[in-house]
């Protein structure tokens, strides 16, 4: 299937003192929604950070649209005018209140809609009309509050790549599906020219809104791909106990009980476990991913 | 269309199934398009990926065509194709019948009676 | 202009605009016309340290962490247009600033000079002095002050560098040059002219400065 790229990461190095971020290469296609996976420090929010511009502290080459460069972004507006980032960190200056971050945004982007912001915060259920809640302290609402009101401010202007820091962990379960519609909803428009990235940690929320995978362990890509191949790349394998020994030689991220054992297997390998008494089954994206983050650890180890 | 999340049956291949028979049947049009797949995805709550699945193994089948940056369309179904689906429909739903007429200890004869009895009601 | 008011709004909220351009003003202007009688030209001195200290107390209120080492800027790092926002932000907001500081002296300085006590042309150089000293004060402290985000650090902080410099600028203009007679009075006029426009100008480039810094991570 051909894809077109709206990001394309090469060479992207960054050192802290405790790990290091290094990509040689990643493109993400335009027009689908990616979700970046990996564990707590690994390098999603840094990834995310130096593709949204918020980060210049970084070595390598990140390509917007396939046409503009990074030097691009800083000087021409219409790269991130056309780039809408939602973030974990200190989004909103802590001391404004509703009314000031509204006004700021309409300062910042030519094309934000102010009505179109009201309305979605309506929907959202964030506040309750009165006028008293534009005086409101952005530092005094909830970390699911202040979520929702990112997510509006991105989604009320004319954007085509939306950048999204863990937007589904500060939401209860109800708005996470409100986000995942949302998101479905940003894809369809626009004939395809519109595409997500988010970070997760919520992976089996997300499922269903995700096309695409990146899965980031200590710093580097330990794989990515469409959803729908990687769930024919591998096979999630259930067995009896009497064969652990064998399979545990080709399974990643093996668990056992006295009863059996399961674990993440690549599908090519399969035929190495012809014979002995298990069950297969197509992985779930949360199963994928947990036992993909452990593989680099785990084959090293067996080897 | 109803797709079951949970029935261990791939989403991509509920939904070709699906508009396999709708098809085959001859609900669409030759050279008419497929619902788009972002909106497909919309409505049925999935994700993309798995409604250009589903399309891409309809358009392995022959039944749809993919043309770049509008969607999948029909492709002339030909008769015998068509014949050859309901045939095969036929042959599986008289297999049914016999294994129920076993269970029933209906003899042979009574169920080819059975069915000389049903053709004649089809021509009144 | 229309941006430029909106700009200004957004990062200085309207009650301390208000505050500080109309109420402030009208209390010190009312509270100097019991006193003019009884202190005279030192009325001067206490309008423009009240307003000194009201300033920094209602700076907490609008940039207050801005010059801070590990301040986000968040959303502002988004758009390209977040650098002349700040830079509108900055220059306004000194102006403002300036504005205050002339309407809570100028009306004393004519109840000053309405009481016939005073050289008046002297009064005059000497309040001129004081508008421009206190706002280089003022806007010096914030510099400061700016980097600080915890409530209590920034208000006992604060009160202690505002007190100071304050004193500092009363002692040169009031005591030295106006009193004794040491110092022409031209020479702190011009002094305070030169580092206000020299100060205003920095504090501008510190807080575009201090937005670029947040692109750049703290390892």
């Amino acid at each position: 299937m051909k894809t077109q790229t709206v990001i394309s990461c090469k060479n992207i190095e960054k050192n802290y003192k405790d790990f290091n971020l290094k990509i040689e290469s990643l493109d993400f296609p335009k027009g689908f929604a990616t979700a970046l996976i990996g564990e707590n420090g690994a390098g999603k929010t840094t990834l995310l950070n130096m593709i949204a511009g918020i980060n210049l502290d970084h070595k390598g080459e990140i390509t917007y649209f396939d046409k503009y460069s990074e030097s691009d972004r800083e000087s021409n507006p219409v790269v991130k005018n056309s780039i809408g980032y939602t973030g974990t960190g200190t989004y909103f200056l802590p001391h404004w209140n509703m009314k000031q971050a509204k006004e700021v945004q309409s300062l910042l982007f030519d094309d934000f809609d102010e009505n179109k912001y009201d309305s979605l915060l309506k929907d959202l259920a964030v506040g309750n009309g009165n006028v008293f809640e534009k005086n409101k302290k952005i530092s005094n609402l909830s970390d699911g509050t202040r979520t929702k009101l990112m997510l509006a401010g991105v989604l009320s202007r004319k954007t085509n790549l939306l950048l999204l820091d863990e937007p589904a962990s500060p939401l209860d379960p109800l708005m996470r599906e409100t986000l995942c519609t949302m998101i479905r909803d940003y894809i369809a428009s626009n004939e395809g020219e519109n595409s997500v990235i988010y970070s997760t940690h919520n992976i089996a929320d997300m499922e269903n809104v995700t096309d695409y995978a990146v899965i980031i362990e200590n710093g580097t890509v330990v794989e990515h791909g469409f959803v729908e191949d990687l769930k024919e790349k591998y096979v999630y394998v259930k067995g009896e106990k009497s064969c652990e020994e064998v399979a545990k030689k080709y399974l990643f991220d093996m668990t056992s009980n006295s009863f059996g054992f399961e674990g993440l297997c690549l599908s090519d390998n399969l035929d190495k476990l012809a014979g002995l008494d298990i069950t297969t089954e197509v992985p779930t994206l949360t199963q994928l991913s947990v036992g993909i983050m452990r593989a680099n650890t785990r084959l090293s180890y067996s080897k | 269309m109803k797709i079951l999340m949970n029935s261990g049956v791939p989403i991509y291949q509920q939904i070709a199934d699906n508009f396999r028979s709708e098809i085959l049947e001859g609900k669409f049009e030759q050279g008419e398009y497929l619902p788009s797949i972002r909106g497909l995805a919309k409505e049925l709550r999935i994700s993309v990926i798995t409604t250009i699945k589903a399309y891409e193994l309809l358009a392995q089948e022959g039944l749809v065509t993919a043309v770049q940056g509008k969607g999948y369309y029909v492709n002339a179904q030909d008769g015998e194709m068509l014949k050859e689906q309901h045939t095969r429909k036929v042959e599986a739903a008289l297999t049914e019948a016999i294994r129920f007429a076993r269970i029933a200890k209906m003899s042979d004869k009574e169920l080819q009676e059975m069915l000389t009895t049903l053709l004649s009601f089809e021509e009144e | 202009m229309k941006k430029i008011l909106k700009t200004y709004r957004t990062f200085c909220p309207d009650l301390l605009t208000l505050a500080t351009l109309l109420v402030c003003p009208v209390v010190i202007f009312l509270m100097n016309m019991a006193l003019v009688s009884e202190i005279g030209y030192l009325s001067l001195i206490f309008a423009s340290v009240w307003m000194l200290y009201i300033d920094y107390f209602g700076d907490y209120f609008a940039y207050n962490g801005v010059l801070a080492k590990d301040y986000e800027y968040g959303m502002l790092r988004c758009s390209l247009q977040a650098k002349d926002l700040l830079k509108i932000g900055a220059v306004t907001d000194q102006v403002r600033r300036l504005i205050q500081f002339t309407l809570s002296i100028v009306p004393t300085m004519l109840l000053v000079m309405s009481t016939g006590k005073e050289n008046n042309l002297r009064i005059i150089f000497m309040s001129l002095s004081l508008i421009f000293g206190m706002y280089a004060a003022n806007t010096a402290s914030l510099l400061l002050l700016r980097k600080v985000i915890t409530y209590n650090i920034y208000f006992s902080l604060g009160c202690f560098i505002v007190t100071v410099l304050g004193c500092a600028v009363a002692f040169l203009v009031g005591f030295l040059s106006y009193y004794l007679r040491i110092i022409n009075p031209a020479v702190p006029l011009f002094v305070s002219l030169f580092i206000s426009l020299h100060i205003t100008r920095f504090m501008v480039k510190a807080m575009q400065n201090n937005y670029y810094r947040s692109f750049k991570e703290a390892d």
